[in-house]
Order: C-alpha cells, then structure tokens, then sequence
C-alpha cells in the first residue's frame, strides 16, 4: 500500500516536473495564497498584508493571505512545507522558524530540506524600555541598577523562547546581572502591569513601545537597529553603548516548499525584492516600526542556516528544553 | 471637564451623522448580525477579512464598520442562543440557560426583544460612561495586576455556583471538569505541553467556540432528535411576539444592574467583559424573589446578561483606545486598522484625533439604535425560523456549525471537537449535570491560573500579596462572604427546593 501511493505521488511529481518549464514561464496564471502563520491583526500579518499587495501588482494576479496561526508557526509552516511546489502556496515567516528548532522536540518538517528560500522581507527593531518609576534616567543608569540588584527586577515576555524573552535574558548576562521573568499572552498584555510598575524593564518591538515612551508611562533607554530610530531623538543605539551582541531584531521572508521550479522561486524574488523598494511599501512597514530588509533567495538560504546556528547555542545556554 | 463632554459629544455626533458614515455604520450593523447569527464565524474572522477593504476607507468610517460588526455580532449571537441553545459568542453563552427555555415555552418573541431593548439600554449607557469617564476609568484598568485579577476571578468562581440548579457537588465537579478542560495546551510559563497526545494541534488548547457548540447546541439536537415528538419548541404555540407589560417591568432591574456590572468589568483587559455576563446572571438569580425560575425561562436571566455584555463590550474600548492595550482579539484587530491608518492608539488619540475618538463613541450609540431598529422587526421572522421541521433545521445547524467552526483556523481537528463535545454535552445532560458551570470552568480556570502563576513571580513566591494588596483583599473577602452565604442552611433548604421542582 504504502509502496503503491509512493509510487502514484512519484508519477504526480514526475508529470509536474515535466510540465514545469511551460507552467513555470507563465507563471503566476491564477491566484497565489500567502500563508501566514499567525492570527489575523499583529505587526506580522500586516507586513504579509503590505508585501501581499504590492507583489500582486507586480506580478499582475491577486494575493490572498491565509491565516494559520497556532503551536508558533509550526500548523502554518507544516500546511506550505506539504504544498505543491508550484508557487502558488508559499509562507511568509517570522524569525520564530528558527528559535522553533529549540523549542520543539518535534518538527513534522524540516526547515533547511522542506523549503526553498524566497527572499527576506522586513526586519523589526527591539527597543529597551523601563517604567517610569525606576530610579535610572539613561542606559548607564540601568546598568548601574542592575547591577546593584540583582534578581530583584522581573521583566515581562510574550513567552518562554519568545524572542522579547530571549533578548532580555541575553541583555542581563551581557551587563552581568539577573531578573525574574514573568511570560504574558502575546505582545499587548504585558503593558499594563510594566506601566503600573509590577514589572520594571522590557525589551520589545519599537513600534509598541514608542507610544508609551511618547506619554512619559515609559521611558526607552536603548535601541537594537545599526542606526538610531528617527522616532525616538537622542536614544542611542546598543553598539553605540558597547554592546554590539546586542544589535539584533526581528525579521521575516518568504519561503517555498521545496523543489519549486527556480524561474518561479526568481519570479517571486524579484517581486518581494521590489515591493521592499517600494517607497509607499517603505512608509507602510515604518508605520510598524519595520525597515524593508531585502535579500536574495541565495542569500536569505545562508542567513537562515547562520542564524540557527547563532541562536540554537544561545537557547541551550538559557535552559530552554526543547518539548 | 464641566461640560466640555457635551461638545465633545456634539462634535461626535457631527461626525458620524454624515450619510457616509451612517452608511457604515448600518453595513457593519448588518453585517455583525448576520455572522453573529452565524454559529463559529465570530466578529474577529470577519474583521480580519474585511481588514484590506478597511484601507480604502478613512479612520473614522472605518473604525464606525468594524465596530457595528463587534456589537451587532453580540447581537446576532443571542438570537441563536435564544432560538437554537447555540451561542455564537462566549457572552451570550449564559443567555442559553433562560433564553432557550423561554423559546421551549414558546416566548422566543419576548425573550428576543428584552435582549434587543436591553442591549439598547445598556448600550446608551456605557457610551455616556465612555464620554464622561473615559480617562480616569482607564487608570482604574492599570489598578488591576495579576493578584486582583486573581481574586477577582475567585469570586466570580465561587459565586458562580448560583449558576447551577440541582445538586451542588455535581456543579461543583462541572467547574472542575471545566478547568481542566481549559488547561489542554502550551503552559505559557515553561512552554511545556499538556494533556496535548503529542498533537501539533492541541498544543493551542481546546477553541472556545468549538466547545460551546458543541457542548450546548450539537447536545441539544441529539437529545432533539431521541424523539422527534419531544421536540417541544415546534409543538408548543408561539405566544406574542412582544414582552408583556409585566415582562418590562420584571426586567428593568436586571437590565440597570446588568448594566452597571458589565461597564465596570468591561474595563478590565483581561477578559472582564467576558465574565460580565455570568456575574450579571448570578447576581439576579441570588437577589430575585423568583430565583426558583431562573434555568426554567425567567425573563431576568435574558435581561441581566444581555445588557452586561452589551455594556461590557463597548466598554472595552476604554483601555484599547486611551492606553493602545486591547481587551481581546476583536479589539487588537481595531488596533492594526488605525495603525494601518497611521494612527497608533493610545493616550495620544482623544488629543490628537478628538473626531475619531468621539465619533466612534457616536458611532456606538446610533449603532445601538439601528440594530433595535432592525432587530425588533425582525424578531417575527427568526421565531418563525422554530417553525421550520426539524429534519430540515438540524442538518443545516450541523452543517452551518461545522464550516463555521473550520472557517475559523481552517482546521478539520475543531471540527472534531464540536462532535466530542457534542457526545460529552449529552452525556452530561443525561446526567443532569449543568453545562453552564462546565463552561464557566473552561473559560476562567486558564485565566485563573495564569494570574496566580503571574502574581506569585512578581511577589516571588510570597503568598501574602492576595492580602496585602487592598483591592485583592476586598475581592477575596466578598468571596469568603459568598461561601457562607451558600453554605447557610436556609438558602441550601431553598436549593433543594429548585431541585425537587425539576
């Protein structure tokens, strides 16, 4: 039985791979579904959103995203990694597919073997923030505090793994001191308790954090970007301040299943490419506090393989066990 | 502020009553009633996919659609509750208890226009709420950290007992059974996976909705269908269309407390208003002179918790626009509309944006109007949807259910859900173990548990802070009364005395 539908899925990929050149030179004839595998409304899904509408113009046929949030963007990376490889269903990620691969004991796919990289989209600055009534005005204040605390300061997360999790725990050991983490549901959550003091320090998205920096609830002490936000006058970077490790952020791409005919994998990477050189897709994404961050396809395959082999040891060395 | 809320209200008005925005405002009413109606397609799927239209719109009339999908969804969700025992949304959940028994005695009419009436009133009231108070309620929101949250939910826990009719250890197993229920999923303090079989799916825990359905309404067709004679709600006449004189005045009350208590938990980001409803209705059934009716189709128990949802839900809006922080999902999706729009919410809107801010609050009550406008002439058609036959009705129930349910996530495993809890709803009822405690356990035992987890990181361990903390120990203290109010000998005669006339 089991040989038999082997051998049907063969003759099936077979028949596609033989029909591939004609297809892959008219492709995109119908419509191509994004998958994003995330619910509906956070900055992620805009940006998919954002990029969606300007490749469809580009490539002269609609776009329609698909939400498949859930377990971390594992049910919407599995729901692509199984697609046909014809273009027509691809997924736009977050940097979560990668710290996955420590999270997760299990993977019904394979991240380096069941896709083909498209190309990067966006990338997300972290800011530092701390509420209002610690008793430290600047970043070297902080340090200072820290230090002379240690253990006493909590900060809030989106959840263990989560990358707002992993930047605060890499935060302390590189300034040499410790707090207690305390996981909320999701980005927005945290804000109340951090806001009222329950919390003391954060690190988050600069686009959620830079309103509450704006009303004085908040004060942002350093920034992940290379260069300084426009939004946030006089807030100096992490490498200005010596911290160069410090200098990471969230990004997202677009990936395909894999053995997606190359003129198609070309096709799509030319227009993400230049929807990311879009000026009006530019001001979208910085409404999010997202930058374009913009790659080839040969590219964006070397910087998934160096970032899990950046991340991977970090996680390890934070005790995060892989369930 | 003196009267300044007067032209700020005026300036409201003046935006939403432009023949656009009213358009708008009728199209999102419309829209949310239809998938309200709808079982599964919730307010949050719809807005998710009308998000792109949105951009083409300006912010306000944007904000105006989207917000009359979100009430008039509460809306629609009743009527099902009402007519089928299916509640679209985890609100009107409680309305079942009442509102279905009432549609069994044949006063589905009356029981559909105290909820539309009652909505209205409350409706009108927590917009006044919102333009006088909106400010300062917002700091009474950030009063609120996990040890409140905890003791809060702690008494609604304990006061929710009131909920059950029957015996008092069975509902206390439900409530039990619920939490438990509520733990399947990814512990969001380890990450580690529970009660999940090793399944991808299950680590996002069990979909509400797929459990009220199947729980309340598939249940119910199964136990529809043991007897097709059984099937009162066809048999029995249906009565006026109208509540009575006496059914008004029976639920000015319940309709002004409901109120009260839904604007106030509505406030609270941690799914305040969606403990709203089942408060309002314990509280009514412990204060009626006719709490012997109540589960037996007593007008208060559709009242109380419709207008405290209806509250509670436009009082939502308080801590999404003035701190940026959303209450539940329907409100984040708002959130990512203005931001498209290039308007971050927070303490800068009502400042920056004073015709957004108060034209949306316009907006709500005009809102309001039209879906008691459309809803009550209306009541007429649905009532007569009871007298569809029944081997017409249950198929499309089922079928609706199901592609509701998959629409959600897209996922066939919800879809198995419903049909489980559909076999457990009926063995429950079999029983004679009540669903609504069940559900009440499912939705508070996570938040319960992530708010004692929460307040014993923040206060390292120390189990004082429920003490210390004035408000928690206020919380705490109602709580501790509530137990031995049940557990006097009188109210338990009086217990038992429900129990013997089932």
């Amino acid at each position: 039985m089991r040989l038999s539908l082997k051998f049907i899925a063969g003759a099936v990929m077979a028949a596609c791979l033989g029909l591939a050149p004609a297809s892959a030179q008219d492709y995109p004839t119908r419509s191509i579904t994004i998958v994003a595998p995330f619910a509906a409304g956070g900055s992620v899904d805009v940006a998919a959103r954002i990029f969606a509408e300007a490749m469809s113009r580009s490539l002269g046929q609609p776009i329609q995203i698909e939400n498949v949030g859930g377990a971390g963007s594992i049910l919407g990376a599995q729901r692509v990694a199984t697609a046909a490889p014809d273009g027509y269903t691809i997924l736009y990620n977050s940097s979560n597919l990668v710290l996955n691969l420590s999270l997760y004991a299990k993977l019904d796919y394979d991240l380096f073997k069941d896709f083909d990289p498209i190309a990067l989209t966006a990338t997300g600055p972290q800011v530092l923030g701390v509420t209002k009534s610690l008793p430290v005005e600047n970043f070297t204040d902080f340090v200072e505090y820290a230090r002379a605390h240690p253990g006493e300061m909590s900060f809030p997360s989106s959840g263990p793994g989560n990358i707002t999790h992993i930047m605060c725990e890499m935060l302390m050991s590189e300034i040499g001191s410790s707090a207690a983490h305390i996981p909320y549901q999701g980005g927005a959550s945290q804000y109340p308790d951090l806001i009222s003091g329950r919390t003391h320090f954060a690190m988050a998205s600069a686009s959620s954090m830079i309103p509450f920096h704006q009303n004085g609830e908040l004060r942002i002490l350093a920034v992940t970007s290379e260069q300084p936000i426009p939004q946030l006058p006089g807030v100096p970077t992490f490498a200005e301040l010596g911290y160069p490790n410090m200098t990471v952020g969230a990004w997202q791409g677009l990936l395909a299943p894999a053995g997606t005919p190359p003129e198609i994998i070309a096709k799509l990477e030319k227009a993400a490419n230049d929807a990311a050189a879009d000026p009006k897709v530019i001001e979208a994404l910085g409404r999010h506090g997202l930058i374009p961050f913009p790659s080839t396809a040969e590219k964006y395959g070397e910087f998934l393989a160096s970032e899990a082999k950046r991340w991977g040891p970090i996680m390890t060395s934070m005790g995060i066990q892989p369930q | 502020m003196e009267f300044a809320f007067l032209d700020h209200l005026g300036l409201g008005f003046a935006t939403a009553f432009t023949i656009g925005n009213l358009g708008y405002c009728l199209v999102g009413a419309l829209l949310g009633t239809l998938i309200g109606i709808l079982p599964g397609v919730g307010p949050a799927a719809t807005i998710a996919m009308l998000l792109p239209v949105t951009f083409t719109l300006s912010p306000v009339s944007a904000l105006i659609m989207l917000s009359g999908i979100y009430y008039g969804a509460q809306y629609g969700g009743s009527t099902t509750a009402v007519l089928l025992n299916l509640p679209g949304e985890s609100a009107s959940a409680v309305t079942t208890i009442d509102g279905y028994q009432m549609a069994r005695r044949g006063r589905a009419g009356p029981a559909l226009a105290i909820a539309a009436l009652g909505s209205f009133a409350a409706g009108c009231f927590a917009t006044l709420l919102i333009a006088l108070f909106a400010p300062p309620l917002t700091r009474v929101a950030l009063m609120f950290g996990p040890a409140e949250y905890f003791s809060l939910i702690v008494l609604g826990l304990i006061a929710s007992v009131v909920l059950a009719r029957g015996s008092l250890v069975k509902a206390l197993a439900m409530i039990a059974a619920g939490v438990l229920f509520g733990m399947v999923g990814t512990d969001i303090y380890t990450g580690a996976a529970r009660f999940t079989f090793g399944t991808t799916e299950m680590r996002e825990g069990i979909s509400f909705v797929a459990v009220a359905i199947g729980i309340f309404g598939i249940s119910e067709i199964l136990r529809n269908l043991e007897n097709e004679r059984d099937r009162d709600v066809s048999v029995q006449p249906i009565g006026s269309l109208m509540p009575s004189r006496e059914d008004l005045r029976r639920s000015a009350g319940p309709v002004a407390r409901g109120t009260v208590i839904g604007s106030l938990l509505g406030i609270l980001p941690g799914g305040g208003a969606l403990l709203s409803s089942f408060a309002a209705y314990a509280l009514e059934k412990k204060i009626s002179p006719r709490s012997s009716e109540f589960g037996h189709g007593a007008i208060e128990g559709v009242a109380a918790p419709e207008s405290a949802n209806n509250a509670g839900s436009q009082t939502a809006f308080i801590p999404m626009l003035t701190l940026g922080i959303p209450g539940n999902s329907v409100m984040a999706l708002m959130m990512a509309t203005l931001i498209m729009q290039g308007i971050v919410p927070g303490p800068a809107v009502m400042g920056n944006y004073p015709e957004l801010f108060w034209g949306v609050i316009a907006s709500m009550w005009i809102g309001n109007l039209m879906l008691v406008v459309l809803n009550l002439p209306l009541v007429g058609l649905w009532v007569r949807l009871l007298k569809v036959p029944y081997f017409v009705l249950f198929p499309c129930i089922m079928a609706f259910s199901a592609i509701g349910v998959y629409s959600m996530a897209l996922s066939t495993f919800d879809v198995i859900y419903i049909s489980v809890f559909g076999l457990i709803g009926y063995t429950l009822v079999k029983l004679d173990c009540e669903p609504a405690p069940f559900v009440l356990g499912f939705i508070l035992g996570p938040m319960l548990e992530e708010n004692l987890r929460r307040a014993m990181l923040v206060s390292r361990g120390d189990f004082s802070v429920f003490l210390t903390e004035p408000l928690s120990a206020a919380l705490l203290f109602l709580a501790a009364l509530a137990i031995l109010i049940v557990s006097l000998p009188t109210i338990n005669r009086k217990r038992d005395e429900v129990f013997v006339e089932d």
